[in-house]
């Protein structure tokens, strides 16, 4: 039987070179900058954080998928943006304004945009984009505008009509008038809070027009001159009792890129005001400098004399499978993954792996594979690795041949004829003959760190920080019974205070703040669940306890997700009661049944579609439908509306729920092995219409990543 | 090394902010970042030492095998090797710190672990130049890109050969010097072979990928050594 070939015995006899190697490798994972580029790879962002010259929009699009954050300000005004290229054509932007003595106080406001390009750039013709700027049309900043853009070498021309905002500077009447009448009056802004957030197409391209333009010079691949003429009047502002003047439409700026990301642009505008911006533009397609990652390396594979694998004389030790087992979950645990059960026989292993910390699912077969080829009896020929979620649900299994691996582990193709070789199945039926593990359960773990909460657009405070310490902590008795809590003691918080509800609706969430506001420990959440698997392509579970600050109960869910299917569909009912303040124990007395049907599909341009109908938190019932961009490396991006039988006026400010999302692994921005991962959501405004549970032991996004596609969009790190 | 350490370091910061972000320090990883950060601080002052002036060959016969020293510029480290397993031609080395190389007829084919690996690499007319076969021959290498998938990098590569003496083995030994200049859409890179009358590469400088640059390599023990 070949003993396990592995690197460790080794680094042992090297113990004189050990220390010096790896002072010296530590910096190994480091390394150059991204070479600069050419001044037009991708356009300036204006004063309103989308591509633009200086207060005017320009019509080329970012690169695709770049996400670019953007924090500038002028006088009495402060704006920041968040801009994403979400289709090489089509970009969505979010953007927060603080403007200091509008309406006579200080005014804050959310707006959306949306860019289309229309046509890209050609040898005789420019880039024409067309833009809907704050299309909730309610809003200070609603506007739309037609754009076109030439590049004359470094020098790039933009001319523009603009209707609304963009329409308000020596407007004429409205060109469009010749199709309807109607279209050369523009409805008055309705201007009330209650009233925002409703898309109102009735404004768009409607009143006076007016044309914008401007002229931006690259004098080097870093630093752009630009000039425009601007077709904002910047009425409202300057009729309020903040300091801002419209004196002319001449402003006059640069920009300056400072790294590959980021950028520095000033600028004089209307006569009046010096402003500044910082910029930092991100690719999640490019997260890191580092593409396949620093972690350590895989075990070669083993090649079997040829001779050997007729040999069975292995099956007569009694011994042997348990040998095998041992060995296989100490190799599988020096590359942080665990081994569940295990079984051998003349001519097939099976081994269940749960993949822990590593990057990628596809990746962690290979290694399990590596791993076998090490370790099984020359005879053993068929490898079958099935993946077990971290809470012990097995999901899929991958078949790989053991000769396949000897045979592509260093072709130039081999990554891709491993997946054309490999077979991916449902984990279910199970298959016989594999041992239990003795000692392996019960499993826990643990973890005291800091945590740091936030929330945002409280107009008192807008970002409110808590920073705290957290303990938590699981435990796993048996396969797919997981017990999991976490405590958190606050220590610090810029709170404002409590903020008192006008909601009209029962108080589901807008009582946030009076969550936030206790000093003593708090129990985040604590809950059973139970996993299990009725049969083949579903998957189920039962969850106990308290689920997240605010509610507690039950919930059960029942998920189908064959293992090779695009489409998932999922059922989750609940009984949640409200917890109190402190968070402790005790229970309020508002009680719900709330529970959806899910339907989810990931599209093969990987943009994911959910939605999700049922009843809410307040007792409503309706949708929430969301869209994310998905890239192979785990980041996705995306956005969310909820509609429900709750009318815009008994909803409140917003009028719906809606948001964008993001959810980043640490490991594809650092290229270093984690599984720690930044998951957040962005809404405007918080309020009771359309609030779900949160129940952080939802099936879905555990079950999927064993799954097809996502394997296959891995698949690349099969041999990382 | 100062901005090789500025980068880390910035990496790690990255990494402490966003692990504060996400509100959870999940198992060992936020300890493993303090610790990296913690080794990073301590090693600041620390002038570099060359590993090739401290190696004797008396300290490589413990390991038993035979072992190359690396040398990557960009990145200002130095990397021993020792070789691990064969696949066919294909011989896989392993350094203690956990990264791999592995090399085909000298010639290299795939790097883990070091960042911007090369996955593979079809050098099969690489290896007939090497031996002597005419020019130009057709190298293809596969990375993986931000997203993990592979990229296919093709260059086309013309070769001149001139008598040299290299050292290798802590001896001078007359070889015959190879230079591989290569070119392809993206990039192109010049690499040197210095190849003994066995036909073996002794010493070689061979580009890995734009993230990593190039790997130098000294044969410092052999299995006849042993």
């Amino acid at each position: 039987m070949p003993g396990p070939k592995s690197g460790l015995r080794r680094n042992r006899r090297m113990k004189g070179a050990v220390p010096l190697t790896t002072a010296l490798c530590l910096s190994l994972s480091a390394g150059p900058a991204i070479p600069q580029e050419a001044p037009w790879s991708r356009p300036t962002l204006n004063f309103m954080g989308v591509p633009g010259i200086i207060d005017m929009p320009t019509a080329h699009p970012m690169r695709d998928a770049d996400l670019s954050m953007s924090l500038g300000g002028f006088e009495d005004t402060l704006r920041s943006t968040l801009h994403f290229q979400i289709t090489p054509r089509l970009s969505g932007v979010f953007r927060y304004v603080n403007l200091n003595g509008f309406a006579d106080r200080d005014y804050y406001d959310r707006s959306f945009d949306l860019r289309y390009l229309i046509a890209n750039e050609g040898r005789y013709t420019p880039a024409v984009s067309v833009g809907l700027q704050d299309f909730g049309g309610t809003g200070i900043y609603g506007g739309e505008y037609l754009v076109a853009t030439k590049t004359f070498g470094r020098l790039r021309a933009t001319g523009g009509i603009g209707w609304g905002r963009f329409g308000s500077y020596n407007g004429f009447t409205n060109p469009l008038g010749v199709f309807r009448e109607s279209f050369e009056t523009r409805p008055r802004d309705k201007a009330e809070i209650s009233q925002t957030g409703r898309v109102d197409t009735d404004q768009w391209f409607r009143g006076d027009a007016a044309f914008f333009g401007g002229l931006q010079y690259a004098v080097n691949d870093r630093l752009i001159f630009s000039a425009e003429y601007s077709s904002d009047s910047y009425e409202r502002e300057s009729s309020s009792s903040m300091n801002f003047e419209h004196n002319s439409p001449f402003n006059l700026g640069f920009s300056y890129r400072l790294t590959d990301g980021l950028d520095l642009s000033a600028a004089y505008l209307y006569g009046s005001t010096l402003a500044a911006q910082l910029s930092y533009t991100f690719n999640p397609k490019t997260p890191s400098a580092y593409p396949g990652g620093t972690g350590p390396a895989p075990k070669p594979v083993f090649l079997r004399p040829a001779q050997s694998l007729s040999d069975l004389g292995w099956t007569q030790q009694p011994d042997a499978a348990e040998i095998l087992r041992s060995t296989l979950k100490g190799l599988l645990e020096a590359d942080d993954m665990e081994l569940e059960r295990f079984g051998v026989e003349a001519h097939v292993a099976r081994a269940e792996v749960r993949t822990g910390a590593q990057p990628s699912t596809a990746q962690a077969v290979g290694r399990v594979a590596r791993v076998m080829s090490q370790l099984m009896p020359a005879s053993v020929e068929r490898f079958e690795i099935t993946l077990v979620t971290g809470t012990g649900l097995p999901v899929s299994r991958v078949v790989l041949n053991r000769s396949d691996l000897e045979e592509l582990e260093y072709a130039p193709d081999g990554a891709w004829q491993s997946y054309a070789r490999a077979k991916v199945e449902d984990a279910l039926p199970e298959r016989a003959g594999q041992i239990v593990p003795q000692g392996a359960f019960p499993k826990y773990e643990w973890s005291l760190a800091p945590y740091l909460s936030s929330s945002y657009f409280d107009p008192r405070q807008p970002i409110t920080l808590t920073l705290g310490a957290q303990l938590r902590g699981s435990i796993e008795p048996v396969p797919g019974l997981v017990l999991e809590g976490a405590v958190r003691q606050k220590l610090t918080s810029n709170s404002a205070g409590i903020r008192p509800s006008n909601s009209v609706l029962p108080h589901v969430r807008t009582d946030n703040t009076l969550y936030q506001e206790t000093d003593d420990p708090t129990l985040n959440y604590l809950t059973a669940t139970q996993y299990f698997r009725p049969g083949q392509d579903v998957f189920a579970r039962v969850t106990a306890g308290y689920f997240e600050p605010m509610y507690g109960g039950i919930s059960g869910e029942i998920l189908w997700k064959p293992v090779d299917s695009r489409l998932g569909l999922g059922l989750e009912v609940n009984y949640a009661q409200q917890r109190e303040y402190e968070q402790g124990f005790g229970f309020m007395d508002y009680g719900v049944v709330t529970g959806h049907a899910s339907a989810y599909y990931k599209a093969p341009n990987n943009f994911h579609y959910q939605v999700d109908a049922g009843r809410y938190l307040a007792k409503d019932w309706g949708a929430t439908f969301g869209v994310d961009r998905e890239f192979d490396n785990g980041i996705r991006i995306g956005a969310f509306a909820t509609f429900t039988d709750v009318s815009f006026d008994d909803f409140g400010e917003g009028s719906f729920d809606k948001g964008i999302r993001f959810y980043v692994p640490l490991s594809a921005l650092t290229g270093e092995r984690s599984d720690v991962a930044v998951s957040r959501a962005l809404r405007p405004v918080l309020r009771d219409g359309g609030a779900r549970l949160e129940v952080g032991t939802r099936l879905y996004q555990q079950v999927r990543q064993y799954q097809q596609p996502e394997l296959q969009g891995q698949w690349g790190r099969f041999w990382r | 090394m100062g901005a090789v350490l500025a980068m880390k370091m910035r990496a790690l910061f990255t990494g402490l902010a966003l692990s504060l972000l996400a509100g959870c320090g999940s198992d060992l990883n936020m300890f493993r970042y303090f610790a990296d950060l913690g080794t990073a601080v301590a090693d600041l002052g620390k002038p570099q030492q060359d590993i090739r002036e401290v190696i004797t060959p008396q300290m490589l016969a413990a390991t038993g095998r035979p072992v190359l020293l690396a040398t990557l510029p960009q990145r200002g480290t130095q990397v021993l090797f020792v070789e691990d397993t064969r696949n066919g031609d294909s011989v896989s080395w392993l350094s203690p710190s956990n990264e791999a190389i592995v090399l085909q007829g000298g010639v290299l084919i795939a790097t883990r672990a070091a960042g911007g690996d090369l996955i593979s690499a079809d050098v099969r007319d690489v290896r007939a130049a090497l031996a002597g076969a005419p020019g130009p021959a057709e190298r293809i290498h596969r990375y993986l890109d931000g997203e993990n998938h592979i990229t296919v990098h093709a260059y086309i590569c013309d070769y001149s050969r001139a008598p040299d003496v290299a050292e290798a083995y802590f001896r001078q030994l007359e070889v015959t010097r190879v230079d591989e200049r290569c070119t392809g859409p993206q990039e192109s890179f010049e690499n040197h072979y210095w190849i003994a009358g066995s036909g073996d590469v002794v010493r070689s400088e061979q580009w890995i990928g734009t993230a990593v640059g190039s790997l130098i390599y000294e044969r410092l023990s052999n299995w006849a050594d042993y």
